[in-house]
């Protein structure tokens, strides 16, 4: 277990006072709160402030706090003074805010406080009254394919369930279930599954599980609300002159007719290929790409120079009127 | 391995709500005075029901008026605008993607 400088945690002076604790938190909490904050490991950041202002924020508990710092000060001075000093070095040995894991935290605010006592995370007092209480709900990301919505789909789904034991301690064990998701879903969707979660205490009801649906990025088609895209390359002959393209969708390839005189950007749709929703089905959108060979033979070559003597045909013709 | 059939359309009571989310009755109203839960059914309070959605909405509105000591009025207002940027975010990332695949031929 490692002491935790919470000072350090806090960016703020031994001697700070109220306002300033607040001050620092505040700035703190805004920066790295896991609701607004897209830092890679905010969460973990925010819990280590949320930790360290609970006990700083506190007058019986900072001054118990305090006092254990200091009594960890003079432990360290002596420890440097038994293996020779440090050489004059103002560094001290305490472990700062090094962003370990939960379990040391709670370790090390535990052995503070006791091991019944201390705050969670909303800083409501935890208490070990054995009144029935519901299981944790969990929530976990729920990776789908674009083809599994649009038909009732059965999957696995393996997740870990937190577990108190009778001395309270939280571990984490194993669960396998099957899940029957309902067509349509879309991305970010939730879905309840009614008492899947952690296990009640005291004859509590368990808790929920949650699923986020997650739809997994398709290497041919983007979604856009209902409706998917997908880009199409065409040959320049084949925009000018038109032509017919087996065309892959979600349900099989279909063909498409492409007119004569494309242009690259343009957009078909083909009605009903895409994702359906519970108010709507979407469409297909084909957004034609016209794409030239990497290379071309000389016989090609005489062909599109042709071209450009007989086509007459200005693709800049607008800027010569500005 | 015994199959779960997840329902579509499921809702929660209001002391569903409560349970799942860990907040008060009277913490409850001020979601919806707020207009932070939006009960789609029911009158009154006891027969008020919420989209499953509203679970994680209300954990979030928690959570954020706590930890960075808000009142409830400003609530509103910060999850509009957290919707709006992640909004935004997925907006960007589909259009980049769509991008990528325009410029490049593979």
């Amino acid at each position: 277990m490692k002491f935790v400088d919470y000072y350090a945690v806090l960016g703020i002076s031994s001697d700070a006072d109220d306002k300033a604790v607040k001050v620092a938190y505040k700035k703190l909490a805004r920066k790295y709160h896991p609701d607004v904050s897209k830092e890679p490991q905010a969460e973990d950041k925010f819990k280590e402030v949320a930790e360290a202002y609970e006990v700083i924020h506190n007058k019986e508990e900072r001054t118990k706090y305090d006092e254990l710092r200091r009594h960890q000060q003079s432990r360290a001075r002596q420890q440097q003074g038994s293996y020779g000093g440090n050489n004059g070095s103002s560094q001290s040995n305490y472990q700062q805010s090094d962003p370990q894991t939960d379990q040391e935290f709670s370790d090390f605010i535990n052995s503070m406080f006791g091991g019944g006592g201390g705050f969670d995370r909303s800083g409501q007092s935890r208490s070990n009254a054995t009144r029935a209480q519901k299981g944790q709900d969990v929530e976990i990301e729920f990776p789908v394919f674009l083809e599994e919505t649009l038909v009732d789909t059965v999957k696995p789904i393996e997740f870990m369930l937190p577990q108190r034991d009778s001395s309270g301690r939280v571990s984490e064990v194993k669960k396998s279930l099957k899940v029957k998701i309902p067509a349509g879903s879309v991305n970010g969707e939730r879905i309840r599954l009614k008492g899947q979660g952690g296990l009640g205490s005291a004859n509590g009801q368990n808790g929920d599980l949650y699923l986020q649906i997650s739809l997994v990025p398709h290497p041919l088609f983007d979604v856009e609300g209902c409706n998917l895209n997908i880009v199409v390359p065409l040959a320049p002959w084949e925009a000018a002159l038109g032509t017919k393209i087996n065309l892959p969708t979600l349900t099989g390839k279909i063909q498409l007719t492409i007119p004569s005189n494309s242009q690259s950007g343009q957009r078909l749709r083909i009605k009903g290929k895409g994702l359906i929703s519970k108010k709507a089905k979407g469409d297909l959108f084909a957004v034609l790409k016209i794409v030239n060979p990497a290379s071309i033979d000389d016989t090609s070559k005489k062909l599109w120079e042709e071209l450009a003597e007989k086509a007459h045909f200005d693709p800049r013709s607008n800027w010569s009127k500005s | 391995m015994q199959i779960i059939v997840t329902q579509k359309d499921d809702l929660l009571t209001s002391q569903e709500l409560c349970l799942s989310s860990d907040i008060n009755e009277a913490i409850l109203y001020e979601l919806v005075e707020h207009s932070i839960a939006v009960p789609i059914e029911g009158e009154r309070a006891t027969e008020w029901q919420f989209t499953v959605s509203t679970v994680t909405l209300v954990k979030k509105a928690a959570r954020i008026k706590h930890d960075l000591s808000l009142d409830w009025s400003a609530i509103p207002l910060i999850l509009q605008l957290l919707d709006e940027r992640d909004e935004l975010i997925s907006e960007n990332e589909m259009l980049k993607q769509h991008l990528s695949r325009f410029k490049h031929f593979e």
